[in-house]
């Protein structure tokens, strides 16, 4: 039985309309998560293989669907190039192999995730050095293996 | 190579002609241009080569200008006159651009498709296809 006329500090805490086991059971399997997935070496890795089948998965309809396009609009609207985008910056170096490998319009999808754009002025259009330029700044900024 | 693609119909009937390897280094605007270097687009984001002195627009009227730059006009047809280069614009069924063909002496184009290969062809065997139709030829004197 709750007294209130003089909770405890732990019934102060814990929100209007759950019970106190209500709220010991969520505080733990909150807890819980937290500590499994980050901590756990074995489920960061399990979600990182994960999300790479997701991005090559994406990518391939990505490529199948634009191969013949020009439009580099046609290309960057694609909906799995945007759901690509739409994994979030975890998938940046999938991105940056990929382009490692291949000549794949990547830049607006790198520019979506970072915010930035490092091709130069003069390397617009010429796809080895736009290539260059980003693979330059994965780099420095610890999303390559090659540092 | 003859091949056909699913994405152009008629090339089931009159295949393409595979002339390159595959590379997205440069594509079909810039192999109509006359440059293998580059990719020519004018996104709005102003990633990729358009020249300055156009307007970076996703309209006929920017493709046309952009072969002006090397002295094509727009003419009639694309039948082979000796006398001529010529090119053809192709846009789709919202007259949105989306491909460029170059004649070549013999009368048949080249074309750059996308980021696959070049590929030499007729304007029936593209007709209809992912690309739509030619909107617009241009031809320069030779």
């Amino acid at each position: 039985m709750i007294n209130t006329i003089n909770p405890t500090i732990q019934e102060r805490q814990r929100p209007v309309a759950v019970s106190y086991e209500a709220s010991f059971v969520r505080n733990n399997i909150a807890t819980c998560h937290v500590l499994f997935v980050g901590q756990s070496v074995f489920v960061q890795e399990m979600y990182k293989q994960q999300l790479k089948k997701r991005f090559n998965f994406y990518n391939s309809i990505w490529q199948s669907e634009t191969i013949f396009s020009s439009s580099i609009s046609e290309i960057t609207n694609n909906s799995a190039y945007r759901s690509i985008i739409g994994l979030g910056q975890e998938v940046l170096p999938f991105i940056i192999d990929d382009l490692k490998n291949n000549d794949n319009h990547w830049f607006y999808a790198l520019e979506a995730l970072t915010g930035k754009n490092p091709i130069k002025e003069n390397h617009k259009g010429v796809v080895p050095l736009m290539k260059k330029d980003w693979i330059e700044w994965a780099k420095e900024n610890n999303l390559t293996d090659e540092n | 190579m003859r091949i056909e693609f699913p994405p152009f119909p008629n090339s089931k009937i009159d295949p393409f002609l595979v002339t390159s390897p595959q590379t997205a280094h440069y594509n079909c605007i810039a192999w109509a241009f006359g440059d293998s270097t580059k990719w020519y687009w004018p996104d709005s984001a102003n990633y990729y080569f358009w020249p300055n002195e156009i307007p970076r627009e996703e309209k006929i009227e920017s493709f046309i200008e952009l072969f002006r730059l090397i002295g094509y006009e727009v003419c009639k047809n694309g039948e082979l006159e000796p006398d001529y280069f010529k090119v053809a614009i192709y846009a789709d069924k919202f007259s949105k651009p989306t491909h460029a063909s170059r004649q070549l002496v013999n009368g048949y184009w080249t074309s750059k498709l996308g980021q696959h290969f070049d590929v030499t062809h007729t304007i029936f065997s593209m007709k209809d296809g992912s690309y739509g139709n030619v909107a617009v030829f241009m031809q320069r004197k030779k």
